[in-house]
């Protein structure tokens, strides 16, 4: 992992939730093969897959930090509706894993303010059918360089 | 403490709640503005999503204040969360209410400060 590029981010973001086993459950790829994807999703994706981004990036404490924060934005999304439990179930494992995500290889990297929260039944113009799970949390990261510092 | 610093203090938690209600008018009146072409292209639209974004009067939950601004029109969450449109046959997103959150920062704690500051100033 490194913190030195968004592209970075993402990368070990996808990565390491997909590799991650939940206490007594499955890792998210035995469900969601590799389909987890940034910011939006190929027109023909099979259900279920993840989608996420990186948003308001922003400095902490106003420019005088080296940390900078982004609002982590994923949506689980699978069909047909009774596919709500097993939805939930992924959004959890994933919320865990943001929970537990503490990476400090080049540059730290940890998750604050998770929460997982189904939305609700939609109806016209969307199609109700299908079922989002939205994941939220506070991604705080830390340059590259503090790790030279810590060495 | 003193009595001065004791109305000094009472003035500020006086102000807080009406600076937040000037700072929640700034973002409601931009967003109701925004919210007149709709979501899609704009050529269709009735106003009912503008017409229908409402602010209360604030309320203080836990010791802290807060304004509400939102619509009870259930599409809205649809258009601002995404969605797959039963119409179009794609995933539709369009975010207004952060967005404009995110323009109007700037005059929205402008707008708090101001009153804060008028009611100090004053001493009432």
């Amino acid at each position: 992992m490194t913190t030195v590029s968004t592209d970075r981010l993402y990368a070990t973001l996808v990565r390491d939730a997909l590799a991650f086993v939940p206490p007594g459950g499955v890792a998210l790829s035995a469900t969601l093969g590799h389909r987890m994807y940034r910011q939006a999703a190929p027109r023909d994706a099979a259900y279920p897959y993840a989608v996420f981004s990186l948003r308001s990036t922003r400095i902490a404490d106003g420019n005088n930090s080296l940390k900078v924060l982004y609002d982590f934005e994923g949506f689980v999304w699978n069909r047909p509706r009774s596919t709500q439990p097993a939805t939930e179930r992924l959004a959890d494992t994933w919320a865990t894993y943001l929970r537990t995500l503490l990476n400090i290889s080049n540059g730290l990297m940890y998750a604050t303010d998770v929460t997982a929260e189904s939305l609700p039944l939609m109806s016209t113009p969307a199609d109700a059918n299908v079922v989002q799970v939205l994941v939220r949390a506070r991604l705080q990261v830390w340059p590259t360089l503090i790790s030279s510092l810590s060495a | 403490m003193t009595p001065e610093f004791a109305r000094f203090q009472q003035t500020f938690n006086d102000a807080v709640p009406q600076g937040l209600v000037a700072a929640a008018a700034i973002y409601h009146g931009a967003l109701r503005a925004k919210l007149q072409r709709g979501y899609t292209s704009g050529d269709f639209t009735t106003g009912n999503v503008s017409a229908s974004v409402q602010m209360d009067a604030g309320s203080q939950i836990g010791g802290e204040w807060e304004v509400a601004v939102g619509t009870n029109l259930m599409y809205a969450l649809y258009w601002e969360m995404g969605h797959q449109n039963v119409f179009t046959r794609r995933y539709e997103r369009v975010e207004h209410w952060r967005e404009t959150a995110e323009e109007e920062g700037d005059a929205m704690a402008a707008a708090f400060g101001a009153v804060v500051a008028t009611r100090l100033e004053a001493g009432q």
